[in-house]
C-alpha cells in the first residue's frame, strides 16, 4: 500500500480539496463563487484558502470590477501539479489506469 | 482511506469540477469533428492548389497559381468556412452539453475575457496571412497559421479545462508552424498535422480522460 504516501496531506480536508476542484476547473473564481458552490462558511472557507495559500498551492488576485475591489483565487502551477499527483494516487489505490 | 471513501471523493471531486465548469465544458468529439473539417478543408486547398487529392506531399502552396485572385478567393473562403465551422461545432456541442447536464452556459466575465485574448491573437495571425498580397510568399501562409494558433491555444489554456495537455497541443502547433515556415515546401503536410492529427488526438484523450474520470 505504498499509494497512500503518494496522498497529499494538504487535500485530507473536504473543503480544500473543493477548493482545488473549482479552481482547476473554472481557472479562477472569486470569494462567493467559491463559498455557494462548497456551501461553507465564511471564516471556514477563508482559513481553508488561507492554509492553501501558505502551500503555495493557489494565488490571490485583487482586482477592481466596475470601482468594488474583487478578490479573487486562482490556482498555481505547483497547486495544479499537486492536485492532479493526487487524483492519481487516489485512482492507482482503486486500480483504475 | 476505504475504498468506498475514496471512490465517493473522486466523485465528489468530478461533480464539483464539473459544475464550475461553464463554456468550457468541452465534448472530446467536437475535438474529432474539428480534425475532420481541418482534412476535408486540406483535401479542398490541395485540390485547388496542385489538384492532387492528397495534401500531404509537397508543392501545394504554388506561388503563381496563388497569387491568382479567382484562386486565392477561393482557398480564403474554404479557410473561413474550416475556421467557421470548427468554432461552431465546439461552440454548439459544449452549450448542448452543458444543457444535457443542467449546467450554466453562460459568458461569465473570465470566458469573455479569454474569447477576447483569442480573437486578438487569431486575428493577428489573420492579418499576416494577407501579407502574401504584397510580398508574394503565399508558401508561408500554412506556418503562419500554425504558429498563430499554438499562441492562441496557449494563451488560453489557463481557463481551459486540463489545462496543462491544452497548452501542450499549443506547444505543438508552434512547432509545426515553425516547421511549416523552414520547410515551406511541406507547409500543407504540417498543416494537416497540425490541425487535423493533432485535434484528433486532443479529442481522444479528452474523451478518454472523461471516462477514467467516471
Amino acid at each position: 500500500m505504498t499509494n497512500i504516501e503518494n496522498l497529499d496531506k494538504a487535500f485530507e480536508s473536504r473543503v480544500r480539496l473543493g477548493i482545488m476542484s473549482v479552481l482547476n476547473s473554472a481557472g479562477q473564481a472569486d470569494f462567493n463563487t467559491l463559498k455557494s458552490m462548497l456551501g461553507v462558511s465564511d471564516g471556514n472557507l477563508a482559513s481553508h484558502i488561507k492554509a492553501l495559500e501558505k502551500l503555495g498551492y493557489i494565488e490571490t488576485i485583487k482586482q477592481f470590477i466596475h470601482r468594488k475591489p474583487n478578490t479573487s483565487y486562482a490556482v498555481t502551477e505547483s497547486g495544479r501539479k499537486a492536485f492532479s499527483a493526487h487524483i492519481d494516487a487516489l485512482c492507482s489505490i482503486l486500480k483504475i489506469k | 482511506m476505504k475504498e468506498q471513501e475514496i471512490r465517493e471523493t473522486l466523485s465528489d471531486i468530478r461533480n464539483m469540477m464539473e459544475r464550475s465548469q461553464k463554456v468550457m465544458y468541452i465534448d472530446g468529439r467536437s475535438g474529432i469533428l474539428a480534425g475532420i473539417w481541418a482534412l476535408l478543408g486540406a483535401v479542398a486547398v490541395s485540390l485547388i492548389l496542385s489538384g492532387s487529392v492528397c495534401p500531404l506531399w509537397g508543392g501545394s502552396f504554388n506561388p503563381v497559381r496563388t497569387a491568382d485572385a479567382g484562386t486565392f478567393l477561393m482557398v480564403a473562403v474554404i479557410c473561413a468556412i474550416v475556421f467557421a465551422a470548427a468554432f461552431l461545432t465546439v461552440w454548439i456541442m459544449s452549450r448542448r452539453r452543458a444543457r444535457r447536464e443542467g449546467l450554466d452556459f453562460t459568458l461569465d466575465a473570465g470566458t469573455r475575457h479569454m474569447l477576447g485574448n483569442f480573437f486578438t491573437v487569431m486575428v493577428t495571425g489573420g492579418f499576416l496571412c494577407l501579407t502574401p498580397i504584397a510580398n508574394g510568399h503565399w508558401e508561408l501562409i500554412p506556418g503562419y497559421m500554425l504558429v498563430f494558433y499554438g499562441l492562441a491555444m496557449v494563451i488560453v489554456s489557463p481557463v481551459l479545462f486540463r489545462i496543462s495537455v491544452s497548452k501542450y497541443m499549443g506547444y505543438a502547433q508552434m512547432a509545426m508552424g515553425i516547421a511549416a515556415l523552414c520547410l515551406p515546401r511541406y507547409g500543407m503536410m504540417f498543416w494537416t498535422l497540425g490541425f487535423c492529427i493533432f485535434h484528433l488526438m486532443w479529442g481522444i484523450w479528452f474523451m478518454i480522460f472523461f471516462d477514467r474520470m467516471k
